[in-house]
């Protein structure tokens, strides 16, 4: 119990009063000489007992009565989750909002939340006005104005369960203070439903308006911080070449609690149980654990990572992703020096290196452009482009290029007597391994003394993954290849480029640049027959294919966009769809959507893999390009109680009595006691009269009572 | 000398004019034309000898006997049996107390009205003796119907003290012995110490055929015990004192107070004695009547 004036406790001193008057009075008594005193005696001894208790009776309620006036003078009060001022007496409008955020999902947080819904429930009084909100994205309103209908309220909430979305407490308050400000009702409060973990509630982000109604936050969670763990990121990407299905699958769990954890961590593809292993998390810290795993087939999978029974909050033990399978690289060959003699075609014997067209097992789809229609094509469609003796390129292209690259395109340059060097050192600075200076003529084709003059390709970077398959038996072919003409380069960083091959002379063959994701070969000779007789060398067809492989777009999770469950997902579908796109997802979920501006936005509910569908579901129509997955925003996990002026700043000041700001930070409000003293003493006041008074008057009042109650009968 | 008008109020005697006092029993002995006595025509013959006591008259000494016997007797004639009446005073402390809307004390309001009586019978030849305790002893006076006895009488009930706790049986035993059967023996008390033997030695004088006739006196405090707030109530008759606010114990008291009076009373009715109640408020003149009426 506090109290507003406790200077006013000093009128406690004043309770010894009665006991100081009723001295007093006993000195005071009047001396009387009576006869009969005998009888006095005697009737003294039969009434005694009931004499000492009124007096004593009469005594403390005297006493009760100044102790009791001087603390109502000093105001008490009591902070009380439960107690109920004189305003809440009033007729409220209350807005409930419920938190469905996936956090809930906690150990017995949700139970919690039923239980303290029907408490407050109950507490309501018939005209007592409700409204309900949820946490959920955009706050839907379950009851979305207010209502007397309280059926309508609990049929609301029971339909309710935590979902698996972030809080979005702001906009929930904000709406609940919009369904309050259509109220008339003399108290209108928000009662908030939460765990008020701090990643439910933005800690920076500062209100535009304060809430002009007081806030109860219902407390549903003990004040630690429970252990929680969960799945950060996933991360995969195919290693080596596209030949080769096997990913890295690399999966981050972080540990949110002060204690390590051990946790079984399991790889799912398509449903399927594929790998697991034992993770050990450092407290506080993150840690990562690595699958490589290989993959068979061709087209989506759907891989999930979780973990096995890790704490009480599972939806962020479990984290989707989607891996697309390749089966085919789709190669543009830019072809720098067409001719109409088949052989002498820069672009002839590559193409057919490639794909011979006839019964073959090469993925590889060559696609056939010249420089002009280089401008045009959309490069995103393929995963690697080849220049093959290309004069030069617009600066245009260039960027083009570079950004095709950066995204993870391959792109291989091969040299031959078009390349104007100074164009290229300028246009395609930021992808040439080393810039180029000019040609090397070491013999012409028809000099006699070639095979002197002439150079062959020297070692090779045997452990490139472009040369694996020449240390097999047989490979070392590659030092077969006669090369007449070369491309001579300037020097650069080291940093810069990579020897993979290099000739006999020790001057680069191949060269290779990594540009953020993607990779450039540079070839210093040429694939035609004009600069080397590799065309007719049985080392092509190996070399080119792998260096295409190589080079082929990795499917990696890098880059993608990552998909929130709760938030706004936009997803372009043009050039795919024509009228609509459908969705399809988990929970049986459908949704079809007209595109506006060639795109669809949507909002994922659940965390699992999502299609789109151009037009209908039909076999074939399916956009796996498109597939993805959402998962729980990991922001959430964090289950630390939220800090007291988070909330505070979320709540206006100017309430009456200032309460609400009270209430806030405690869960608390001050109930006033001063009236329950008042009345008590009225009580005490009443009782006083009736026992102090003296009999013969109550017996008289007694009388006059009975006589006016009966019938008078003439 | 006691003053005679201070008792005999003109008005009272004016209010009583003649009524004569009779006896409700056969008395022994006849008073010339007014009583009825079993002895037909009178005499002067000898009774008896009875000791002499202050208030006999000296005449009636017999001188022979002192000279035989060295005592006092007083001779009693057969014709002096007329009407002989007793007034019993109850002196003692109680009877001091006068209520606030008392205008006497009761022992002042039954000297009155015991010395109206005491003049009406004297007037009509009748013998008044009288006895009372003057704190705690007794004081005698035997009867006599000269009007000059009256004088002793007076100067005895204005003596009365009013104190000390008088036995009320102690009183009474002493009228059996002293006082001439087939008396009237008025007792003026206010009867709060008339325990079961006091009631037992009425009906004993009664059976000894005495004329007993109770006067009992009440102050109208002690009926209703009017006080208010915290009072020290002091025994009148030195049994002790007690601090208590009346009106915790006036329902009570008033029932014990009423419970008191009608067992004297019953008592009273039951041994046909004649029973006289009244408070010190009403006029002395008509509690008298209300006695004499009685008798008629």
């Amino acid at each position: 119990m506090s109290f507003v004036e406790p200077l006013f406790l000093a009128g406690l001193l004043a309770a010894a009063l009665p006991v100081i008057v009723h001295l007093i009075n006993r000195r005071k008594a009047v001396r009387v000489d009576f006869p009969a005193l005998a009888f006095l005696l005697q009737s003294n001894r039969r009434e005694s007992r009931g004499i000492k208790v009124r007096q004593w009776m009469l005594m403390a309620l005297r006493i009760l009565v100044i102790a009791f006036l001087a603390f109502s003078l000093a105001k008490p009060f009591v902070l009380s989750s439960t107690g109920v001022t004189a305003s809440e007496r009033l007729p409220t409008a209350t807005v409930f909002v419920v938190d469905t955020s996936y956090s809930m999902g906690h150990g017995d947080w949700w139970a919690r939340a039923d239980e303290e819904f029907a408490k407050l429930r109950k507490r309501l009084r018939p005209w007592d006005e409700v409204a309900l909100v949820t946490t959920a994205p955009g706050a839907p309103r379950p009851v979305d104005r207010l209502t007397g209908n309280h059926r309508e309220l609990t049929d609301a909430f029971d339909e309710l369960s935590p979902g698996e979305h972030r809080t979005h407490l702001v906009d929930a308050l904000l709406a609940a203070g919009e369904v309050l400000q259509s109220s008339k009702l003399p108290n209108r409060r928000i009662v908030v439903l939460s765990d008020l973990a701090e990643g439910g509630f933005p800690q920076q982000l500062e209100p535009d308006d304060p809430l002009d109604f007081p806030v109860v936050f219902v407390p549903l969670r003990d004040a630690e911080t429970p252990p929680n763990l969960s799945i950060e990121r996933v991360d995969y990407e195919q290693e080596g070449s596209s030949r080769e299905p096997v990913w890295r699958i690399d999966v981050v769990v972080q540990n949110r609690s002060d204690s390590p954890q051990k946790v079984e961590i399991r790889l799912e593809v398509d449903e399927v149980d594929a790998a697991g292993g034992l993770l050990e998390v450092e407290p506080n810290k993150t840690a990562k654990h690595t699958f490589r795993h290989r993959i068979d087939g061709t087209g989506i999978k759907q891989g999930l990572v979780r973990l096995v029974d890790a704490d009480e909050l599972d939806a962020d033990n479990r984290r989707y992703f989607v891996i697309r399978l390749r089966d085919s690289i789709r190669t543009l060959l830019v072809n720098g020096d067409a001719s109409s003699i088949a052989f002498r075609d820069e672009m002839f014997f590559l193409e057919r290196a490639l794909n011979p067209r006839a019964e073959t097992d090469s993925n590889v789809i060559p696609t056939l452009t010249t420089r002009e229609g280089l401008e045009t094509l959309e490069l995103a469609e393929f995963d690697v482009v080849v220049l093959g003796n290309v004069a030069k390129v617009s600066p245009a292209v260039g960027r083009k290029l570079e950004e095709f690259v950066a995204g993870g395109g391959g792109l291989m340059i091969t040299m031959g007597n078009q390349v104007d060097v100074a164009s290229y050192n300028q246009t395609l600075g930021n992808l040439l391994p080393k810039p180029l200076r000019g040609m090397k003529q070491l013999a012409l084709r028809d000099d006699p003394d070639a095979p002197i003059k002439v150079t062959r390709f020297g070692p090779a970077r045997r452990q490139h993954p472009v040369f694996r398959v020449f240390q097999l038996p047989g490979g070392t072919s590659l030092q077969q290849v006669s090369v007449f003409s070369y491309m001579l380069l300037e020097p650069s960083p080291p940093e810069q480029s990579e020897l993979v091959l290099s000739y006999e002379d020790n001057a680069p063959a191949i060269l290779e640049r990594k540009v953020d994701r993607g990779h450039v070969l540079l070839l210093t000779t040429s694939v035609d027959a004009d600069w080397t007789d590799l065309p007719f060398q049985p080392a092509f067809l190996p070399l080119t294919r792998r260096s295409i492989q190589y080079l082929a777009r990795r499917a990696t999770s890098a880059g993608t966009t990552r998909h929130v469950v709760g938030e706004k997902t936009r997803i372009e579908v043009s050039g795919f769809v024509r009228e609509r796109a459908i969705v399809t997802g988990p929970e049986d979920l459908r949704l079809a959507l007209s595109p506006v501006d060639g795109a669809i936005e949507f909002t994922p509910m659940s965390a699992g893999m999502y299609a789109i569908w151009a037009d209908d579901t039909n076999d074939g129509n399916r956009i796996d390009a498109l597939t993805f997955t959402a998962n729980v925003d990991t922001e959430e996990s964090r289950l630390t109680p939220l800090r007291e002026e988070t909330l505070a700043r979320w709540v206006s000041d100017e309430d009456d009595d200032g309460e609400a700001a009270g209430g806030v930070r405690t869960a608390e409000k001050r109930v006033n006691l001063w009236p329950f003293f008042l009345f008590c003493i009225t009580v005490f006041l009443l009782a006083e009269t009736v026992l102090g008074t003296r009999r013969s008057v109550l017996a008289r009042i007694g009388r006059m009572i009975l006589q006016r109650s009966e019938p008078k009968i003439d | 000398m006691a003053d005679r008008e201070r008792y005999l109020d003109p008005s009272v005697l004016e209010q009583l004019g003649n009524m004569q006092v009779r006896a409700r029993t056969l008395v022994q002995g006849i008073i010339a034309g007014m009583h009825r006595s079993p002895h037909r025509g009178g005499s002067v013959e000898f009774a008896e000898y009875i000791e002499y006591s202050p208030g006999h008259e000296i005449r009636h000494i017999d001188w022979r006997v002192y000279g035989k016997s060295d005592k006092y007797y007083v001779k009693q004639f057969q014709d002096e049996t007329n009407l002989l009446a007793y007034l019993v005073m109850d002196g003692s402390g109680s009877m001091a107390f006068q209520g606030e809307e008392a205008p006497l004390a009761k022992l002042r309001y039954v000297s009155i009205l015991a010395a109206t009586l005491g003049y009406l019978f004297v007037r009509q030849g009748d013998a008044v003796g009288m006895f009372a305790n003057e704190g705690d002893n007794l004081k005698y006076l035997p009867a006599a119907s000269k009007r000059t006895h009256l004088d002793d009488l007076f100067f005895v009930l204005d003596e009365l003290p009013a104190r000390g706790s008088l036995n009320l049986a102690k009183l009474l035993r002493t009228v059996a012995e002293r006082a001439r059967p087939r008396s009237l023996v008025l007792l003026f008390s206010d009867m709060l110490d008339a325990d079961d033997e006091t009631l037992t030695l009425l009906s004993v004088l009664k059976r000894r055929r005495y004329d007993v006739a109770v006067f009992h006196c009440i102050d109208p405090a002690e009926l209703s015990l009017p006080f208010e707030g915290l009072t020290q109530f002091v025994g009148m008759e030195y049994d002790g004192e007690l601090v208590a606010d009346p009106d915790d114990l006036r329902e009570r008291y008033v029932e014990m107070m009423d419970a008191h009076l009608e067992r004297v009373r019953r008592h009273c009715d039951a041994n046909q004695i004649e029973y006289v109640r009244f408070a010190t408020t009403e006029p002395i003149e008509s509690v008298a009547l209300r006695f004499l009426r009685g008798r008629q």
